[in-house]
């Protein structure tokens, strides 16, 4: 059976950070037009991470070492809900901060933490991760880009694709093949850093449907990867894989994606006469269960502070999180919709089909609602 | 709260509301004996002050307590009486160890009468928390003693509601002059009864699917079952971090009606879901008088509207978020849910 979640709260120190990250962000979004911000943590914007950085809040639990703030895991909650809870574009650091910064520091050598994490948190080395292949998406143990080796290190051969920001970035950490083929499954998989500058690499970028291009194809033609390319041992990907899952699946950015369209359709009502009582009712359901989410994901948030890997409670927090987060684009342009001839503004609009356009994509990137739900059962002990 | 009181009180609901106590008491209403074993073990004082003879647990140490007597559909209102008995305390009553329900909403516009319609556990209730607004507007919070109430079955089968009706406030009625919003109080509670009683079905729908074979195989072996029981964990994971959330009392030590309001709007939107997919996955058997699936949802189909729908709380929430200056949700909620206090005792 699922092992409960506990409503915990933040500790001090962690809220000690709050003021001062709410007080930056607000500079930031007074200027920017909503519709930008409607991308969230799709925002793409390297000064705001330099800025960011400056200010000490780029890989904020690395060590200070290594140039990291030496915070815990409830200080980054209260940084990312206060950048994501206002929709600034995190975009940039946001791989880097979330996954490959700690990847690194917990599988990497030395000389890779001496190397990587100053960069990452001075937000001049900018991350994306290669995991989908053409043939490889839920199914990503099948994955067929290959590292083989070679006198100085590894060659690597494939194509990796849908990978967010690869033409913006510095590095890929891949999932890639080192031994074995698809048939060895969970078997023969590492993990390797990229440059994507490298020779051999080809970057080719996939229009998405509201206009813009965030995913890319990525070719690997012959590409000489150093010794020092591999993170953490061969053909330990899978669980070093699994080991991330756990940070990527259960912090806000799992419900707040949609937020900066909520708080406007909210002022908007507030600037007419705060709605009817549909539409309050409608306002309290997405604050019910955002609360909800809130509270499960600083549960979860705790376990993470621990040390301890709660991968099917991050499943659940995100799948419900999700939910929520394609929920308010479908509600609102409902409740706009039932009072035609109403002067609704062109910048709510505009994030209300931008959000209502891409929110498919909040339950595929991260893990699909089957595969979640999947995870789930096998904690149920179904499967 | 303290793992010791939750492992024993867990243990005495094992013992003594076991199915069959719950299908008599349906049957019949007699509740003599289960009270008695209640009483012994002191948990209906649990909330009273230490200084008062009680255990001295805030609302959300209480959760917890809640939480198992939905987990073990306790045919009796321990968790409403445990609250009130506690606001006697506060008012210097010593209440009557009898089983004491809440029924905050009387029909409005009664004159003198008071009228409260489908009271929880209201058939064997003997006192019940009512706050009464009398045609002179003069409003009042009491406990009303059910002998002086004239009784009605709602004619629902099983269930332990009932009609209860005052030509006038009796004078024996006990009013309370520091009180607390009951309705709010009710909705948390009750969402936390919920939140144990989804606990039950999940386990034993989870439980049913691993060991009912079709086709070969466990019928939880299949992927579409799976991806239904998933989402029934969900949900009753969310209700139950939803009813803590609820019990969580503000700063200065007050109930906090907008989290009580969170609390009863999930809990009481997750409820149909849950009844139905576990329903779904047990198919007939599930809906036999026999098998034990049955006492549980037909409690979160009575819960889910008792002490306002998840449609009245959600209202409540959009009021009060509409209501706000705060230019953003995140700015309006965590002072409004995520004040320090109460979680103060998980830090160390």
């Amino acid at each position: 059976m699922l092992e409960p979640l506990t409503l915990t709260g933040i500790p001090d120190h962690a809220e000690a950070l709050r003021p001062a990250v709410r007080e930056f962000v607000k500079t930031y979004t007074e200027k920017v037009p909503l519709e930008q911000r409607a991308r969230s943590w799709m925002g793409f914007d390297a000064d705001f991470s330099r800025e960011l950085a400056k200010r000490g809040w780029v890989g904020v639990t690395l060590p200070k070492q290594y140039g990291g703030g030496g915070l815990d895991a409830y200080s980054r909650f209260v940084l990312i809900e206060e950048l994501l809870g206002n929709s600034t574009p995190v975009a940039a650091h946001w791989i880097a901060d979330r996954q490959s910064g700690p990847l690194i520091l917990k599988f990497g050598t030395q000389e890779q933490k001496d190397f990587f994490l100053p960069r990452i948190c001075r937000a001049e080395s900018f991350f994306c991760i290669g995991m989908s292949e053409p043939q490889s998406g839920s199914d990503l143990a099948s994955v067929r880009t290959r590292a083989t080796r070679t006198p100085n290190g590894w060659k690597l051969n494939g194509q990796k694709i849908w990978t967010t920001n690869a033409h913006r970035t510095h590095y890929m950490i891949a999932l890639v093949r080192t031994s074995g083929s698809a048939e060895d499954r969970h078997k023969g998989l590492s993990q390797v850093i990229i440059d994507l500058s490298a020779p051999g690499i080809t970057v080719r970028q996939i229009g998405d449907l509201t206009g813009d291009a965030h995913f890319n194809e990525v070719f690997f033609e012959d590409v000489e990867l150093g010794e020092d390319a591999l993170v953490g041992s061969e053909g330990s990907g899978w669980a070093q894989v699994t080991a991330e899952l756990a940070f990527e699946r259960s912090g806000p950015e799992r419900f707040y994606s949609a937020i900066a369209l909520f708080d406007t359709w909210l002022n908007y009502l507030r600037e007419h006469h705060s709605g009817d009582s549909w539409a309050r009712e409608l306002a309290g359901h997405i604050v019910t269960h955002l609360a909800v989410l809130r509270a499960m994901s600083v549960a979860v948030t705790e376990k993470l502070a621990k040390g301890e890997s709660p991968a099917i409670a991050a499943a659940l927090v995100k799948d419900l999180g999700t939910e929520l987060e394609q929920f308010i684009p479908f509600a609102i342009s409902e409740e706009l919709g039932r009072h035609p001839g109403h002067a609704v503004p062109d910048g709510l609009l505009r994030a209300l089909a931008y959000i209502s356009q891409i929110c498919p994509t909040y339950s595929l990137r991260g893990g699909t609602r089957e595969i979640l739900r999947g995870m789930i059962a096998r904690g149920l002990g179904l499967r | 709260m303290d793992p010791i009181l939750y492992d024993s009180f867990d243990r005495l609901l094992t013992d003594v509301s076991t199915p069959q106590v719950v299908r008599d008491i349906e049957a019949d209403g007699s509740t003599q004996d289960l009270w008695q074993q209640i009483i012994e073990s002191g948990f209906t004082d649990a909330m009273i002050s230490e200084k008062s003879g009680g255990a001295g647990l805030a609302l959300a140490d209480a959760f917890s307590l809640f939480f198992l007597c939905g987990r073990h559909a306790l045919p009796i209102p321990l968790a409403y009486a445990m609250f009130a008995k506690h606001v006697c305390a506060l008012n210097g009553i010593s209440a009557p160890d009898q089983a004491i329900t809440i029924s905050p909403l009387p029909v409005h516009g009664s004159g003198d009468i008071i009228d409260c319609r489908n009271v929880p556990f209201g058939k064997l209730a003997k006192w019940v928390v009512v706050s009464h607004t009398a045609p002179s507007g003069s409003h009042k919070d009491m406990l009303l003693p059910v002998s002086d109430a004239e009784c009605s079955d709602t004619g629902v089968v099983g269930s332990l509601q009932a009609h209860l009706c005052w030509k006038k406030v009796p004078a024996s009625a006990i009013v309370l002059k520091n009180t607390v919003p009951w309705l709010e109080i009710a909705a948390t509670i009750t969402a936390s009864l919920m939140a144990g009683a989804m606990d039950s079905v999940l386990n034993m729908t989870v439980g049913y699917a691993g060991e009912r074979v079709q086709f070969g195989r466990p019928i939880g072996k299949f992927q579409a079952v799976q991806q239904q029981l998933s989402v029934l964990a969900e949900l009753a994971v969310a209700s139950r971090m939803a009813a803590e959330l609820g019990c969580q009392e503000n700063p200065d030590g007050t109930p906090n009606g907008l989290a009580a309001a969170v609390a009863k709007a999930r809990a009481s939107e997750a409820a149909g879901t849950v009844v139905s997919i576990a329903h779904a996955v047990h198919a007939a058997m599930g809906v036999t008088a026999e098998y034990d699936l049955q006492l549980f949802t037909r409690r979160l189909i009575e819960w889910r509207t008792d002490f306002g729908s998840a449609g009245y709380w959600n209202r409540r929430v959009g009021d009060a978020v509409l209501a706000s200056a705060e230019p953003t949700t995140l700015e309006f909620m965590l002072p409004t849910f995520f004040a320090k206090s109460g979680y103060q005792q998980n830090f160390d």
